[in-house]
């Protein structure tokens, strides 16, 4: 899959500006437990430590090998609108896209992390990369989760999403490999 | 079955125009005008159980009607909401009332063809066609006057059930024809006079006041006349058993010799008034509903706020109970039409719950060898479904109405009553950012 995409989508589109030390959007982690981060300061999404703050806790209990893709503001140039970061085993993928909810407005927050992640699972279509192969997730990752009281819309979104894209629209902190 | 409601300018409404379907859904925050609204389509859709006959004389001409309008939105609380610019407008295959300028025009649609058949009677050999045809159109609208018409016809009711066999309807006679009018006339009756029941959000109220009516009506004691109809309607409903196991396990109620009774077991039993609230405000919801379904034909229940008094997963139970018992009313004499107003998001959820549930039965082909396994499962989920065509959902606020379905996905989407749920988990991240 990385090769794939690598394939299609190249590597990070900010090299020449960046600071950050791996120079690439691909790592590759076998950890059985990691975090991630997305600072809302203009940096990708990265891989921090239990102790940082975080929003995406990810489980590895068999210490596969899960590679982790920065997508916006990495793989994606910044204009464009996509989701935060791709995390895949050879099983399993997920969307990711997360949002910081301490300043309000949950709603329209969450509307707009389906389109991101609505946008990056088209970019994945439009370059026929196929995902037929892999149980396939789009993460709303909130600073915390909250799930009650219910939703009616919420759950609509997860049925329209799934009914478009053939994958599973979820709100979450936790993904396990 | 299909019908349109405009209103304007009455109480906190400013303007709205409202598809009216099988199943209709009125959210909003309190005083936004829901009920007023559910109020106005129980007046409108049976005027001729509200206009005294005496008032006028039921003509298929459009006629201006001396209908006391004040008063019947007195019946329902809401007369102070009439205003001078207020205009209500009502359309559906029955008829179509408007009130414009403090006058009701009154214009019974279905009385009108049923008059042109009658013209079309005094030279029956040389409108056959045309005498079919109308026959043929009113047959697919009303089932119960389709079975009629067979019956005239002596036609088998084997051959397919929405077609009158043409065969049979060219062979019809002049005696014939005049028994298929009374039918048809008899139906527009009925139907006109037909009103929805309101059940009310003061429907526990009730069981309280039912064994001293009398004393209430000596006295004066000023009770909107809605809440007494409806207490009316909840007594002269004769269901003596209901089992209410959904709401708790073994759960029963009981009319016995008159008293109403809840049986917590095979022997144990209180009295309905001792049971608990939400127990109190769903028998009265329930009885009239399971009353219809055993004398059939149509009806339309207002229910306001079915949560009442329900826990939530009690909330969902009773919406599976209340779908499920709905037949759907594919024409205008038969089956029932739910309307509820809510501020239940579980309510909510559990509609939409089912709206998809029926997505999902319809996701596999007529053809497909498992779709009876298939449906199957789907009713091991949820033992109810409501099909996306028949339902409609407003959110009422600021003088006007906005609908929160997504018609082609079959779904609710954003609404007051989500937002809600995000406004308390807000508020938690907030105080949470605090706390670091």
């Amino acid at each position: 899959m990385k090769t794939l995409i690598r394939a299609r989508f190249g590597d990070c589109k900010h090299l020449a500006t960046s600071t950050c030390s791996l120079q690439s959007s691909y790592q590759t982690i076998t950890d059985p437990v990691f975090y991630v981060c997305d600072a809302d300061d203009g940096r990708p999404a990265q891989i921090v430590s239990a102790h940082e703050d975080h929003q995406l806790i990810v489980e590895n209990s068999n210490q596969l090998e899960i590679e982790f893709i920065k997508t916006d503001k990495c793989l994606f140039p910044n204009k464009v609108s996509k989701c935060d970061c791709i995390l895949h085993s050879a099983d399993k993928l997920f969307f990711v896209e997360i949002k910081w909810s301490s300043a309000g407005a949950r709603n329209a927050k969450r509307n707009k992390a389906v389109e991101q992640l609505a946008a990056t699972i088209e970019a994945f279509r439009n370059g026929n990369i196929d995902l037929t192969n892999y149980e396939t997730k789009a993460i709303i990752c909130f600073k915390r989760q909250d799930k009650y009281p219910t939703r009616a819309s919420s759950n609509s979104q997860r049925a329209i999403f799934l009914d478009k894209y053939k994958v599973k629209l979820e709100e979450g902190n936790t993904i396990s490999f | 079955m299909q019908s349109r409601l405009i209103v304007k300018d009455f109480g906190p409404i400013d303007f709205v125009d409202l598809d009216l379907r099988n199943v209709n859904v009125f959210i909003g925050p309190q005083a936004s005008g829901k009920s007023a609204l559910a109020k106005l389509y129980t007046i409108f859709k049976a005027p001729r159980k509200f206009i005294k006959e005496d008032r006028f004389d039921i003509v298929a001409e459009p006629q201006e009607v001396n209908w006391q309008f004040q008063e019947v939105l007195e019946e329902y609380n809401i007369s102070s909401f009439l205003k001078s610019g207020t205009e209500i407008e009502f359309i559906s295959e029955l008829h179509s009332i408007s009130y414009r300028g403090g006058k009701i025009t009154y214009t019974p649609l279905l009385l009108n063809r049923i008059e042109m058949m009658e013209e079309l009677k005094e030279n029956f050999e040389g409108n056959r066609a045309e005498i079919r045809q109308s026959i043929s159109d009113l047959a697919s609208k009303f089932i119960l006057f389709d079975i009629h018409v067979r019956l005239i016809l002596k036609e088998s009711f084997k051959s397919d059930i929405f077609l009158i066999t043409s065969e049979k309807l060219a062979k019809l006679n002049e005696e014939q024809f005049s028994e298929i009018i009374k039918i048809i006339k008899t139906t527009e009756a009925n139907l006109s006079t037909n009103a929805a029941l309101y059940i009310p959000a003061e429907r526990t109220f009730v069981n309280i006041i039912k064994n001293a009516s009398l004393n209430l009506m000596l006295n004066n004691v000023p009770i909107p006349k809605h809440i007494l109809a409806f207490g009316a309607g909840v007594e002269k409903a004769f269901i003596k058993d209901i089992d209410l196991s959904f709401l708790q396990k073994n759960l029963t109620y009981k009319n016995i010799n008159g008293e109403d009774r809840i049986f917590t077991d095979t022997e144990h039993s209180i009295k309905l008034t001792e049971a608990a609230s939400g127990i109190q405000s769903v028998l009265p919801l329930l009885i009239p509903i399971l009353a219809h379904k055993e004398v059939g034909g149509h009806r339309s229940f207002v229910i306001e706020e079915p949560e009442l008094n329900l826990f939530p997963i009690a909330q969902y139970e009773l919406i599976k109970k209340l779908e499920s018992l709905r037949k759907e009313p594919y024409w205008e004499d038969y089956g029932s039409i739910h309307t509820y107003t809510t501020h239940s998001p579980y309510i909510l959820s559990a509609l939409n719950n089912l709206l998809y549930a029926n997505k999902i039965k319809r996701s596999v082909i007529p053809a497909d060898v498992n779709r009876e396994d298939h449906i199957q499962k789907v009713n091991n989920i949820v033992s109810a479904d409501i099909n996306p065509y028949y339902f409609t959902a407003y959110q009422i606020s600021n003088g006007g109405a906005a609908s929160i379905f997504d018609r082609e996905n079959g779904v609710i989407i954003d609404n007051y009553i989500d937002n809600a749920s995000d406004k308390l988990s807000d508020d938690f991240d907030a105080l949470m950012d605090l706390a670091n």
